[in-house]
């Protein structure tokens, strides 16, 4: 039993407010109308995109002026707690710096709904004046999840924050497609044993450029220290092909120690990054990227859209799997078809 | 088996018209419960047990009731010292034996009512006290030689406790001859009732500071109540309510001796709580299994007084299982429960108002409440005969099943490495949530019917027929401000700042007694915030972290019409609107009550909204901004300690001020009926009352956000 007022709502269509309102509103910093575009980017509607695609657009120009930081780790390693304590230390030192931090669970089920009780982690954080922390729901269903990571930093650049923090899991592939969108990435470990690390997906450890060492307090601290050995050691034999080797850290986000030496360590990576223009080289690329993903899940979209309408995509499909049909051959078809239409 | 058996089967089996005819149900502890109980269901070793004998079964004494009933302790506290001490005397001359403060929530949480966090909660759930000055006008009047006081406190246990000693002394009173019982158990505030204040480990430490001080100096005294109470309240079976409480006080033993204590020294002084649901037999069976669990799992520290390992407990009965629909029902549950109190041997109990799921209890309710246990003494025969269920087929078996259950789960617990461990990791919190939504699941399937709410509904449900408590708190919050500043300007002040240095420093220093120093402070006028103030400084207070569960509820819940209906009205908003539902399910001020939270946060994410959970204590700004940033649909606040006439249309305001009204706001809970209008005036959209199944929820809230977009 509820009772209901709807007296209150006298404004309707409120969603799709004034589009001049929202791109002052945003490029003049306002909360609102920064929260108001990200939702628009993860619209399932096709609509919404075509709009969020012309603000960012407009954009554009004030965009690009952040460090974007990507940390990764497997689950309940301490990523939230480490962003907390990390945030803080920048806002200690720079109380004018702006943060904005978002975090993705790929974890979340592909249907229905999510929690998302990232921000109970960062409780101090959020509440800070110069932060804004969005966590994102479950992306599943809609294409492109890495794409919208991306867009949403640029609106956030044009919102003028200054460093933006990317908390996502690490499982499945998307560390490594958050990992190739950042111009620095931070993986965070667990202190292990020397079985456990010989379990662990080497992979990752090539798109890392900083380690940090979490959880090293109590009981844990002894077996951190041994790992950070190894971990040198491994970075150390890749050296030669990497300009920079990355450094092992050993921190406590619990005890917030050692997080500032993180941020410091960060800094001269970054400064390293500028000076060879590795920075500037990868941010182009990054753009690239995005542009011929953007095309090829565009194109495709498209393709599925007229196929169904003209030849079943479907009966093609079936062709192939029987094994009626060349897959190099399909493709010529269906382009060809789309071409014609 | 007997031929009587083998016919009993042939005919049940035609009666009910089953082939599988022995187990009726399985209870929410998955306890096969069976349609009979015969000889053969006993265990071999069954012999005879007495009471006052191990493992105490039949109760901790030989005469139980016959000696002494057990004792009526009706838990109270509101608004002033001055109108709670009114009250208590009032009682106290119609029959209630003891005395059991409930305290605010500011007081619990350790903040002064002049703390610019708290103004919403001051007075409102629970009595205020801020100084050593508010403790002796509770207590005017009322010789404390003389009277048990019983005091829910834990975060706070240090300067409350202590001002608690100053106020006797000053009264005349020595704490030798102090009778009663601080609940001091800290372990489920961190699972499940959340006015802790600092982290684990430094709690713990404060929690045998206390135990050392009261075993020294206050001989009469229970220095801790190991409480399940709470755990049931917030959705624990009973299963794990048992098997939580004993691991907890077990924990304490383990660090009381760890401290440097002896078990026999302490151990006759922990005391126990239990709730007492409307699973009559299952609670009596309950209580006959913690006496026998906690003898047995004594034995571990060889205690040599007998009284180290005899389990004494209080029971309240369970206000979860009242309703706010059909109110007057409440007084026959509550009598039922009190019956499964007594007939499980409790040493004391409380009984519940009828106004329970509405506001803090009336003086008309309370009374109700009181006589209800005052008739089952005088006019009964309950208390004529010691544990008059004893040899019951049926309620022996329940207590050996309980046993085994309960020690699994404890096993559990140890192979984490003890409770604070596993409390770090999460496991008895989650466990607990399960065990809530798996219960909301079946009132909401009608697997569980709840007459008067989901089945038998009256369609008339006034409250004018009587009178509800209301609190005004900004008269309280200003009696309790000026209290404060003549307290701040009468007292030395010198005094009171080398006071507060000295807990900081004994804080730092383990080997020091924590609450020696609290009681110099107190003494000294310091008050309740600025000592727990000062601690913090060393401990740093503490932040839950929230985890959630998902899929339980919608496991027990996908067939349900009224889940699918809301399931499909879902998606169509999607389609409409391109985006999921989005809600930030949120507590503001000092509330600690997160059960419905929870259950609401999982069911609506099962049904396919987005959900967004705030942190415990925040104020409405910090809401409010979490709201815009998450640019949710709706936010959604759930109120229970009657905060809401102060917080709602703050944060109503706030989202105004940065231009966010589009974002609909909601409140469920604990809401009298004539605060309705005043909430949809100040411009809410939709009030949630106990009892809305969580699919009629969403179908409400959808409908909310249709006629906005
Ligand atoms: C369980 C309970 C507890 C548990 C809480 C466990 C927990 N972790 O949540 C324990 C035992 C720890 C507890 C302690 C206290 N309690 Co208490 N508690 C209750 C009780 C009995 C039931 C609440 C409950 O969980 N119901 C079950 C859930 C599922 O229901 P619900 O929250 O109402 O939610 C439903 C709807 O309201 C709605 N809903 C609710 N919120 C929302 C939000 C949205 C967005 C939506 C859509 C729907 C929705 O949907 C839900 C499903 O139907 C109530 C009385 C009652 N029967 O309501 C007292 C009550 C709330 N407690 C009370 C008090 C005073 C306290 C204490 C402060 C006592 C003290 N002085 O020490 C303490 C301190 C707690 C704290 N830290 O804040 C008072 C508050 C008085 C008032 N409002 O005027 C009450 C009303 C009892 C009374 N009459 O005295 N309590
Ligand atoms: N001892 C210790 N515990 C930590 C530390 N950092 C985090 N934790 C704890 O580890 C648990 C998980 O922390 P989170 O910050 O939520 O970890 P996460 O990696 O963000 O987790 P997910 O987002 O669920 O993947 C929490 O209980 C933290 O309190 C640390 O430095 N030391
Ligand atoms: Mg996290």
């Amino acid at each position: 039993m509820c009772f209901t007022n709807f007296r209150c709502f006298k404004s309707k269509k409120l969603k799709l407010m004034n589009y001049n309102e929202t791109i002052e509103g945003i490029l003049k910093g306002s909360r609102k109308h920064l929260a108001k575009a990200i939702s628009l980017l993860e619209s399932y509607r096709e609509d919404d995109l075509l709009i969020a695609q012309n603000l960012l657009d407009e954009l554009m120009p004030s965009t690009g002026k952040s460090y974007r930081i990507g940390i990764t780790g497997i689950p309940g390693v301490g990523k939230s707690t480490f962003i907390e304590a990390f945030g803080e230390e920048i806002l200690k030192f720079e109380p004018k710096k702006k943060i904005a931090v978002i975090t993705i669970d790929p974890s979340s089920p592909k249907r229905g709904g999510s929690i998302l009780g990232d921000k109970v982690r960062m409780n101090s954080l959020s509440r800070h004046e110069n932060v804004f922390v969005r966590p994102s729901p479950s992306k599943g269903e809609q294409g492109g999840g890495a794409l919208k990571t991306y867009e949403t930093c640029l609106l956030m650049e044009a919102a003028g924050y200054d460093i933006i923090i990317i908390e996502t899991l690490g499982v499945g592939q998307s560390e490594y497609k958050v990992g190739q969108m950042v111009d620095a990435f931070l993986l965070l470990h667990m202190p292990a044993t020397g079985d456990e690390l010989q379990g662990m997906k080497r992979g990752i450890l090539e798109l890392v450029d900083l380690l940090i060492i979490n959880k090293c307090d109590g009981k844990l601290e002894h077996e951190g220290k041994l790992n950070k050995k190894i971990f040198e050691q491994v970075f150390h034999l890749s050296a030669t092909k990497k300009k920079w080797s990355p450094p092992v850290l050993l921190a406590s986000s619990k005890e917030k120690e050692g997080v500032g030496v993180v941020w410091q360590e960060l800094k001269k990576f970054l400064l390293h990054q500028k000076k060879t223009r590795d920075f500037q080289k990868k941010r182009e690329n990054q753009a690239l990227e995005c542009f011929n993903q953007q095309l090829i899940f565009k194109l495709n979209k498209k393709i599925r859209e007229k196929e169904t309408k003209l030849l079943s995509y479907e009966a093609i499909q079936e062709k192939i799997k029987n094994g009626l049909l060349c897959p190099s051959k399909a493709a010529q078809i269906v382009l060809e078809n789309l071409m014609k239409a | 088996m007997s031929e009587s058996w083998k016919s009993w089967q042939e005919m049940a089996q035609k009666e009910a018209k089953k082939d599988d005819i022995e187990i009726y149900r399985l209870s929410p502890e998955s306890i096969p419960i069976k349609r009979l109980y015969v000889k053969e269901s006993l265990s071999k070793e069954a012999k005879d047990e007495y009471p006052g004998q191990a493992p105490y079964k039949r109760g901790p004494k030989a005469t139980m009731y016959t000696g002494r009933p057990w004792t009526i302790r009706q838990y109270a506290g509101f608004s002033t010292a001055e109108e709670s001490n009114k009250f208590y005397k009032d009682a106290l001359s119609k029959g209630q034996k003891g005395l059991s403060v409930a305290f605010d929530l500011p007081t619990h949480r350790g903040y002064d009512s002049d703390h610019p966090r708290v103004k919403g909660d001051v007075g409102k759930a629970g009595v205020a006290i801020d100084s050593v000055e508010d403790m002796k006008i509770l207590f005017s009047q009322i010789p404390l030689d003389q009277m048990s006081v019983s005091m829910t406190m834990n975060g706070a246990v240090l300067p409350i406790l202590a001002s608690y000693v100053v106020a006797a002394q000053e009264q005349g009173v020595s704490s030798q001859k102090l009778k009663g019982t601080i609940q001091n158990d800290i372990l489920k505030e961190y699972m499940v009732r959340n006015t802790y204040i600092y982290p684990p480990a430094p709690s713990m430490r404060i929690v045998t500071d206390i135990m050392h001080y009261t075993t020294h100096n206050m001989p009469l005294f229970n220095s801790i109540s190991v409480s399940g109470y709470h755990l049931q309240e917030a959705g624990a079976d009973s299963a794990l309510e048992l098997a939580y409480t004993i691991a907890n006080a077990l924990e304490y033993v383990r660090a009381a001796i760890a401290s440097g204590l002896k078990v026999d020294d302490f151990a006759p002084r922990m005391s126990f709580f239990f709730a007492i649901g409307m699973n009559f037999f299952m609670e009596i069976a309950k209580l006959r299994a913690a006496r026998v669990l906690w003898y047995e799992m004594m034995k571990e520290f060889n205690p040599k007084n007998p009284k180290s390992s005899i389990l004494r407990t209080h029971c309240q009965t369970s206000g979860y299982s009242l309703t706010e629909k059909s109110p007057y029902n409440n007084i026959v549950r509550t009598t039922i429960e009190a019956m499964a109190g007594a007939l499980g041997g409790t040493q004391s109990l409380h009984t519940n108002a009828f106004d329970e799921a509405i506001a803090l209890p009336s003086l008309e309710s309370s009374r109700i409440a009181r006589d209800t246990q005052l008739i089952l003494q005088k006019e009964t025969d309950i208390n004529h005969t010691v544990d008059p269920l004893g040899g019951s087929y049926f309620v022996e078996s329940l207590t050996s099943e309980l046993i085994k259950k309960a020690k699994s789960i404890i096993k559990e617990i140890d192979d984490c490495g003890g409770m604070v461990n596993a409390i770090n990791a999460g496991i008895p919190k989650l466990r607990i949530e399960e065990s809530s939504a798996r219960k909301q699941a079946r009132i909401d399937g009608k697997e569980e019917i709840i007459v008067g709410v989901n089945d038998f509904v009256d369609a008339k449900n006034n409250q004018d027929f009587f009178d509800v408590r209301v609190i005004d708190n900004e008269k309280v919050y200003r009696l309790q401000k000026a209290k404060i500043e003549k307290l701040r300007k009468e007292r030395d002040t010198k005094r009171v700042q080398s006071c507060l240095k000295k807990i900081k420093t004994s804080a730092a220093d383990k080997s020091q007694n924590l609450f020696v120093t609290v009681l110099e402070a107190m003494k000294a006028r310091a008050t309740v915030g600025e000592v727990s103030e000062t601690i913090a400084s060393v401990f740093g207070r503490y932040h839950s972290p929230i985890q959630s569960i998902s899929r339980v509820y919608m496991e027990n819940m996908s067939e349900d019409q009224s889940f699918k209906k809301a399931v499909e009205n879902l998606n169509s908003f999607i389609i409409s609107t391109g985006r999921r539902p989005r809600i930030l399910i949120a507590k503001i001020g000092q509330d600690g009550h997160d059960r419905g939270a929870k259950v609401i946060a999982t069911g609506l994410a099962d049904i396919g909204f987005d959900i967004d959970i705030g942190p415990l204590f925040q104020t409405p700004q910090e809401v409010a901004k979490q709201a815009v940033e998450n640019d949710v649909h709706m936010v959604g606040i759930s109120s229970l300690a009657a905060g809401h006439r102060t917080l709602i249309p703050e944060l109503i305001s706030a989202l105004k001020q940065v231009k966010c009204e589009d974002i609909a706001v909601s409140i469920g809970g604990v809401i009298p009926q004539k605060d309705y209008k005043f909430l949809l005036d100040a411009g809410v959209a939709t009030i949630f009352k106990p009892g809305t199944s969580i699919p009629e929820c969403a179908l409400q809230i959808l409908d909310v956000l249709n006629q906005k977009s």
